[in-house]
């Protein structure tokens, strides 16, 4: 609730000021001027495209699934028989960079998926490529304009009205035209938080290069399977890890206690040891659990990957932290000091060790005792007389 | 006759405002000017309730100030429809 309430003061401040309020203190990416971009939309059944970066031939064309695998062989020579010149080792495809979608809101993107998925050629390659990339938050590949506008910045309108692209275009002043605000849009939002994983496109590739056409996604193997559910997962958390780094999303989720601020405790109990340290904090809300990973930063910038081994709320309903630093905690602590407690960033090990290595994990054995006979009847007995009737 | 211009667009402020803010102070019991008040700090916290939502309010309302300098000249360019 509380974070509920930060983001409506930012709604506010809209409100009073009548501009949109940066939910993020990079809530705007510049785009890499090279890479190219297309505009899409769809019109009248129709494809209407026009590239806004990347490329000089900057011209509106209408028309369909055709018209797209034309405008990439003009654009760029590599793209003109990609099928016929692919190399075993998968350069070929690297170098065959594929433009970056920029798309009102999803409705439109699956109206272009539609319109392209049962094309055999380029066209049915890419739709694919873009409904698989629209799926990893804050991963390059596809811009959804709508979606991305109201993570990154705050207006004052209704809600159902957030969802239309021209509410977002009146609030950060794009072009009437159309596709000329769409390029106005991946001129704010064209920069993406987490790197393209190139592996998914180069296997795709493969596929297209080996037959000369595109059959399709085809059922996945369950290899594939595994890798699309770990690149999912990677994109979800990297972007979590990218959100949460921001000073904004910072301040907003200590409201909600995933990002702890407190201050050093001598009130250490049991435990002892250089490494161990206690954290108290008078914030409402706390979403660290026992052994969870943590990063401790202190004002200074110094900082410390840590594991909180204990969380405790006290009488007067502070919470107290027992954390283990890796390092020596008299190096950069003193009773006293402010510190920052911070999710750590997921590592490799970490999500392989989070998602899939978990799945095959021994599960814990829950000790069954044997309960003699007078104590279930007593059990039975005492429910009765509390108007519960017992279970068979 | 002046007078009842702005009452009628303070009206239609207001009402927008309330559109606006729709479901976020559900259960809060604090309407849509006293929460715009209160986080402008142009009012101080008077119930419980206000107590509790005043220094969330706040801190969002306050957060754009310390983003950065790129933003504050975006943010310019949409002054169009703030004119």
């Amino acid at each position: 609730m509380s974070a509920q309430l930060f983001d409506l003061g930012l709604v506010l401040r809209a409100y009073e000021e009548r501009r949109p309020q940066p939910r993020f203190s990079a809530a705007s990416q510049q785009p890499e001027p090279e890479l190219p971009a297309l505009a899409v939309e769809v019109q009248r059944g129709q494809l209407s495209m026009k590239w806004i970066s990347g490329v000089s031939d900057t011209r509106l064309r209408r028309g369909g699934p055709g018209l797209l695998a034309r405008m990439l062989s003009e654009a760029h020579e590599d793209w003109s028989e990609p099928a016929a010149r692919d190399e075993d080792d998968g350069a070929f495809a690297d170098r065959l960079c594929p433009p970056i979608l920029v798309v009102s809101d999803r409705t439109m993107l699956r109206r272009i998926e539609h319109i392209c998925k049962r094309d055999r050629g380029l066209a049915g390659l890419l739709s694919h490529w873009w409904a698989t990339q629209a799926e990893l938050p804050g991963r390059g590949g596809v811009l959804v304009v709508v979606p991305t506008a109201k993570e990154r910045f705050a207006i004052a309108e209704p809600p159902e009205r957030r969802d239309s692209f021209d509410t977002w275009a009146e609030w950060l002043g794009f072009s009437p035209d159309r596709m000329q605000a769409l390029a106005d849009a991946y001129s704010v939002f064209g920069g993406f938080a987490v790197p393209t994983n190139w592996y998914r496109w180069r296997r795709m590739h493969a596929r297209y290069a080996a037959s000369g056409c595109w059959e399709g996604g085809g059922a996945p193997s369950n290899g594939n399977k595994v890798a699309e559910f770990y690149d999912r997962e990677k994109a979800a958390e990297s972007a979590e890890y990218e959100r949460i780094s921001d000073p904004i999303q910072a301040a907003r989720a200590r409201w909600e206690g995933r990002v702890i601020v407190g201050t050093v405790d001598s009130d250490l109990g049991p435990r002892s040891g250089r490494s161990f340290l206690a954290v108290r904090s008078t914030q409402p809300m706390c979403r660290f659990r026992s052994r969870s990973d943590g990063q401790l930063w202190t004002r200074d910038g110094q900082t410390s990957p840590v594991i909180i081994e204990q969380v405790t709320v006290k009488p007067d309903g502070s919470y107290l932290l027992f954390v283990s630093a890796a390092e020596n905690r008299s190096r950069f602590l003193r009773e006293g000091s402010e510190v920052e407690i911070r999710p750590r960033a997921p590592g490799n090990f970490q999500q392989m060790g989070g998602l899939i290595a978990k799945v095959n994990a021994p599960r814990p054995r829950v000790p069954r005792r044997t309960v003699p006979l007078d104590v279930l009847l007593a059990g039975g007995s005492g429910a009765a007389r509390q108007g519960v009737t017992p279970s068979a | 006759m002046a007078s009842k211009h702005v009452v009628a667009a303070e009206r239609s402020l207001m009402t927008e405002l309330e559109a606006v803010v729709a479901d976020a102070l559900v259960g809060t019991g604090i309407d849509p000017a006293r929460a715009l008040a209160l986080a402008a700090g142009r009012a101080e916290p008077e119930t419980r309730a206000e107590q509790l939502a005043a220094a969330p309010l706040r801190e969002g309302y306050s957060a754009p100030d310390g983003a950065s300098r790129s933003l504050i000249e975006l943010a310019e360019v949409s002054e169009g429809r703030a004119a």
